[in-house]
């Protein structure tokens, strides 16, 4: 049944766990008719779970979503589809091996027996339609990204009778020209009486094309309305929250010798984009310096670089060595697979980069092992036995066991991405009074953060990063949380 | 021996070795491997022979390995495919189990000989045409069915759109997912009807080539099946050429023992074996440019909501 100023879709108080975490929490999101809704929020806040309960790829725990008013059936991507729900997902669901016109008849001649061999002329009127223009008999593999997400945005657009089209951060992979172009085609996408769902973190293109806008945070709505109802800086503030910022206590500053340089480095991300672009900084000893900025702006790819497990593509780092090995410490944000090895043992990982060193050499002698795996663990109280497999740990001890192996020997340089990431209030603190404690010791320490209450309390000076450059610098006493957080999210302080 | 006999010899050695690499081939290009062909094969191969001893029937014996090769699929597609074990492990154990299995069942059977078997057709003019005649037409149905079953399959694969939507399982199931096929359920169906097509390359064993029941009648061809799916890039008329090489071997091999011919054939046994480690190292190096090599997906089981 369909009563007046029923919205398209309307998703009532989903909820979704995963193992520990809470990542939809009663989420409420109404989509109207021949909208575009921006969903907004910073990564992990639960934007993409919200967008793929909808599609039917996650089974929600509580909740009921409606299309048109009536019950969809939860976790079925196929009565999702049939209710006319599209979604282009971050990272595309092709067939990389196949050509564009195979993507297409795989997902819109149901029912068909024979596979589709050239282009309908409904095809041919929709990509005109829409302003697509690429060939569809190459090999998704052979196309460009671009090529691609109108491949799969044209899929979905013919599939039978879709009415909403989800977008999963469609710009991260685009130019500033090809994500002019997306928005003039999402107009006339709405324009034909379809709705559009914009999951993305960059408020500037939000505010341009969006008609309402929907802000997560910490798996919750904490904001939902029209787009004239919210200006770009409350926007942001929204996003990052009213938390109060911490007491914690930055190191005193003595500013020692510089241990970390970087000129004008540049990196390419996974997919040979650019994601650093042209950044220097120095670190020096005793001072502790935070990289804050909206996640997917260059600084998972900056700290990789940094450690060593990134090519540059420009510039030069300066860093402590010690003959052909890395002479610093480094804190991966990803722990398992990374920095720790998840099928061995505690006492094999906390070993692993100093097992050439003494006492080990040649033979690892079990007692050995084990007293330095137990020293690794008590350092920083790690809840955990040596012989465990390392997989079995929670986030905090984890990170606790690779602190222990990589402070082991007070090194002059630490380098941690995301430190706190994932874990509780407690072990957070505990990680960063570790750090704090090393740098008032004299250690140069670089931490990527994405929380700004976090570099707030522990930074000596922190640099916003956006589109992969650094674009403004801050000592921690002199809080701007105005320009912050327009820097972070547009990249221009006022 | 003429070229014509030996031909003729080549397709029937082949016959067994291409139903099963042809039921392979299905359930690895929808995902997943699948060690156990030896197994299954045997178990096809002893469900034939005793269901034509019990019904007097051959064709009776054929549908019950059949039957029983895609009952003993369905265990290994709840094992692999829902409970999600580790298909390479599983497969080694469902090769095992069969050749036991297969044994015991079969315990009494051994040497009995058979009440019925396989009869070469008999298509009057068509028998007489030259070479094609002894060759093709003067076979048995089932090896016509092996010469005919690459066909099919290659043309399913090409002009179909269920093909398309099985080379899709095989290299991004989450794609077929997220467009609401039925990746479980379809995974399901050609595990089942691959190992089926592997019982019947067992009952010919059994019902036609040798034909009696002995224990570990299939004598390795079940490896030899999973080596021509590799050999043949995934593609159903190559791995059936690949068969037919591989029965020429045979054959000649067979001549090569009656005739006390200088090679030694042990070394003809390691021939298919070495040609497929050279299709391997082409495929890895073709790899990197995309098209010869297996499915991209092959061998790990799909769980929607891993992240």
């Amino acid at each position: 049944m369909m009563t007046a100023g029923e919205p398209l879709v309307r998703l009532e108080r989903l909820s979704k766990r995963f193992g520990q975490s809470l990542a939809n929490d009663q989420v409420s999101i109404s989509v109207p008719h021949g909208k575009v809704v921006a969903v907004v929020g910073e990564n992990g806040a639960g934007k993409t779970t919200a967008m793929n309960l909808l599609a039917g790829l996650y089974m929600p725990d509580s909740g009921r979503i409606y299309v048109r008013g009536e019950l969809l059936r939860p976790g079925s991507p196929r009565d999702s589809v049939r209710a006319g729900i599209g979604m282009v997902h971050q990272h595309f669901k092709l067939v990389d091996t196949m050509t564009g016109l195979d993507n297409i008849s795989l997902a819109v001649d149901r029912g068909q027996i024979l596979r589709r061999r050239r282009t309908s002329p409904a095809i041919d009127a929709l990509m005109r339609e829409v302003g697509f223009s690429f060939d569809l008999d190459v090999y998704v593999w052979q196309m460009t990204l671009a090529a691609r997400q109108q491949l799969e945005i044209l899929r979905a657009l013919l599939s039978a009778g879709t009415h909403l089209l989800i977008l999963d951060e469609p710009t991260s992979v685009l130019s500033a020209l090809e994500s002019a172009e997306l928005f003039g085609r999402l107009r006339r996408i709405t324009a034909t009486g379809r709705s559009v769902v914009l999951i993305s973190h960059k408020l500037k293109e939000v505010l341009e094309i969006a008609d309402e806008v929907v802000v997560m945070r910490a798996g919750r709505v904490v904001h939902a309305g029209p787009i004239g109802s919210v200006t770009l800086f409350e926007l942001g503030r929204l996003i990052v929250g009213d938390r109060l910022f911490g007491t914690g206590r930055p190191p005193p500053q003595r500013p020692g010798r510089p241990v970390l340089r970087l000129d004008h480095v540049r990196v390419a991300n996974d997919l040979g984009l650019p994601a650093v672009e042209d950044v220097s900084l120095e670190v020096r000893a005793g001072e502790l310096v935070a990289i804050a900025g909206v996640s997917g702006n260059g600084q998972t790819e900056l700290m990789e670089a940094i450690g060593g497990i990134r090519e540059l593509r420009g510039g030069s780092i300066a860093k402590p060595h010690q003959q052909r090995h890395r002479g610093f410490a480094y804190i991966p944000s990803q722990h398992l697979g990374t920095a720790l090895a998840p099928n061995l043992s505690i006492a094999e990982n906390a070993i692993l980069g100093r097992h050439r060193s003494n006492p080990f050499r040649w033979w690892l002698r079990r007692r050995d092992v084990d007293s330095f795996a137990r020293a690794a663990i008590e350092r920083f109280d790690a809840k955990a036995q040596a012989r465990q497999p390392v997989r079995q740990l929670s986030g905090g001890n984890l990170q606790r066991v690779i602190l222990g192996r990589e402070l082991a020997e007070d090194p002059e340089l630490i380098v941690a991405s995301y430190p706190t990431r994932g874990l509780d209030v407690a072990s957070a603190a505990q990680i960063r009074n570790v750090l704090v404690d090393h740098a008032a010791a004299g250690a140069a320490v670089l931490v990527a953060s994405e929380e700004l209450e976090e570099s707030f309390s522990i930074a000596n000076r922190i640099l916003v990063m956006h589109r992969g450059r650094i674009v403004g610098e801050y000592r921690s006493d002199s809080p701007e949380l105005a320009n912050i957080g327009r820097l972070m999210t547009t990249g221009v302080a006022s | 021996m003429s070229l014509e006999f030996l031909l003729a010899a080549a397709l029937i050695s082949s016959t067994p070795l291409a139903y099963a690499a042809l039921g392979e081939l299905v359930i690895e290009r929808a995902g997943i491997v699948n060690l156990g062909v030896e197994g299954t094969m045997l178990i096809g191969a002893v469900a034939g022979f005793i269901g034509a001893q019990i019904t007097g029937s051959a064709w009776a014996g054929v549908l019950a390995a059949l039957v029983c090769g895609a009952l003993f699929g369905g265990a290994f597609a709840m094992l692999t495919i829902t409970a999600r074990l580790d298909q390479v492990v599983a497969g080694l154990a469902f090769t095992v189990l069969g050749r036991g299995l297969s044994s015991y069942i079969g315990a009494g059977f051994v040497g009995v000989p058979p009440r019925a078997v396989i009869h070469k057709l008999n298509l009057g003019v068509l028998g007489h045409v030259p070479v094609l005649g002894p060759v093709i037409f003067g076979q048995d149905p089932l090896v016509l069915g092996a010469i005919l079953l690459p066909v099919l399959l290659s043309l399913y694969l090409r002009f179909t759109r269920m093909g398309l939507v099985l080379m899709a399982l095989g290299e991004t199931p989450e794609v077929v997912d997220s467009l609401g096929i039925p990746v479980i359920l379809l995974r399901y169906a050609y595990v089942i009807s691959g190992s089926a097509l592997m019982g019947v390359g067992g009952a010919y064993l059994s019902l036609a080539y040798i034909p009696s029941w002995i224990e570990n009648i299939t004598a390795g061809r079940g490896w030899i099946a999973i080596a021509l799916v590799i050999f043949g890039t995934w593609r159903p008329l190559w791995v059936f050429g690949g068969a037919v090489l591989f029965g020429l071997v045979d054959a000649v091999r067979f001549r090569v023992q009656l005739d006390n011919y200088p090679v030694d054939p042990h070394f003809l046994n390691m021939l298919p074996y070495l040609a497929t480690l050279l299709v391997l190292a082409l495929v890895a190096r073709s790899r990197a440019h995309g098209r010869l090599g297996g499915p991209a997906a092959l061998g790990a089981a799909y769980d929607r909501e891993r992240r």
